[in-house]
């Protein structure tokens, strides 16, 4: 693909809000700026033939850890709102440009090595790609060819996630601040982005999608239902009539938060009788790899919600 | 005639957003900028999307850049609503011209 004028602007902008982000004294204004900084690296990976990282870096990058580094930034006290120590001035330019400097010849060594090997990576995957049950080549190396790498993430979702509930409550404190036209708004958007999670996982077979996609937009979903909804001092929902709210609300997501782990677990354990780990019986791996994208983005969905959750509740900014 | 259309209606959009941005920077308070903002907002990006659906001439792709103007309209809307609402309970005050 040849550059275009449009992608001069989008590299210099991101560079941009990148040294803006990083030495802003304001941490809001640094969260701000990296939500934008999100959506914007999602358009560059549109622009270098990516979707899939370009919704991954969207929903996840922009949507879901803005949400919950706003979630730790409302937990700070007000004095620790303000970046201390952020270095400024021609020392950091220097050392910026340096940096800049020696990752560009990384990059540079890199792409070389890349073009000696005939073809790289991509003509090994598009050959077995009919092989794989898939006709997408990115679901077909995560799912298929190096499943145990995707295997392992979700193992570590998990982990992170069981360890927020450990110290996490979900007492929000958020009741008297939600508005009836924000409750209007989720009541329709929420079931939409339902609906669209189960379109990108179902898309994830032949096209960009899959189990992270879906799972960031089920998160949402949730992020979305428990801001409106939040639980009264009970416990127990306030005000919300509906069902999917008090779901995640309850946190009652513990068969949730492990089926992706545990449906992964037990194909791969009944793979592992026939020799090989992971090794799809042929005609059977289209449908096993939509059930683990099924369980692991419910799970995926869940563990972000539940990270979500655990920053956010908890005891008001200022409290000891 | 499609395409020429098309590009009238896409660059009165931007011309909306240009009005817009420079009413974020201009306007003397929180309640007249998100005014401003939320102008470019919805008609503007709802005029660059009449833009982009004539320029690709598709019932399909139209559609789908309606939805897509439906759901930033109803979120920046709501948006807008709620950082005013916040703006008020925190006490900001409407500018008065002197």
């Amino acid at each position: 693909m040849t550059a275009s004028a449009l992608d001069f602007v989008l590299a210099g902008g991101l560079v941009a809000l990148g040294a803006v982000l990083l030495f802003s004294h304001d941490l809001f204004r640094s969260l701000v700026l990296f939500v934008v900084y999100g959506l914007l690296m999602a358009v560059v990976w549109v622009r270098l033939g990516a979707p899939d990282l370009a919704l991954a870096e969207a929903a996840v990058g922009a949507g879901v850890t803005g949400a919950l580094m706003l979630a730790a930034w409302h937990r700070l006290p007000a004095a620790g709102r303000r970046a201390e120590g952020v270095v400024s001035g021609p020392w950091a330019l220097l050392s910026g440009v340096a940096l800049a400097g020696v990752a560009a010849a990384l990059i540079g060594v890199l792409a070389g090595l890349d073009a000696q090997r005939e073809g790289g990576l991509q003509q090994q995957v598009l050959a077995r790609l009919p092989e794989s049950g898939v006709e997408s080549p990115v679901t077909a190396v995560l799912l298929n060819f190096r499943g145990y790498d995707t295997f392992l993430e979700l193992g570590v979702l998990l982990l992170a996630a069981l360890l927020v509930r450990l110290g996490g409550g979900a007492d929000f404190g958020l009741g008297a601040k939600s508005s009836s036209v924000l409750r209007g708004l989720a009541d329709w958007l929420a079931p939409l982005l339902v609906l669209t999670a189960g379109y990108l996982l179902w898309r994830g077979g032949h096209a960009p999608g899959g189990a992270f996609q879906a799972g960031a937009l089920l998160a949402g979903a949730g992020i979305l239902l428990a801001l409106v909804y939040p639980p009264g001092a009970d416990g127990r929902p306030a005000g919300g009539p509906r069902a999917f709210a008090r779901w995640t609300q309850g946190l009652r997501l513990r068969g949730l938060l492990s089926a992706g782990f545990l449906v992964f677990l037990g194909v791969a354990l009944a793979l592992l009788v026939g020799g090989n780990l992971l090794q799809y019986p042929a005609g059977w791996a289209g449908a096993l790899i939509l059930l683990i994208e099924a369980a692991a983005a419910l799970s995926i969905g869940a563990a972000l919600l539940v990270l979500f959750m655990g920053v956010a509740g908890g005891r008001e900014a200022g409290a000891p | 005639m499609f395409d020429a259309l098309g590009l009238i209606f896409a660059a009165a959009g931007v011309a909306l957003f240009v009005a817009g941005t420079a009413g974020l920077l201009r306007f003397p308070d929180l309640y007249t900028r998100l005014h401003a903002l939320t102008k470019a907002d919805t008609l503007g990006l709802g005029l660059v999307c009449v833009g982009a659906a004539l320029h690709w001439g598709d019932p399909l792709i139209a559609l789908k850049l309606g939805l897509i103007w439906l759901l930033v309209m109803a979120s920046s809307t709501v948006l807008a609503h709620l950082i005013a609402r916040a703006a008020r309970r925190d006490g900001v005050r409407p500018w008065e011209a002197e």
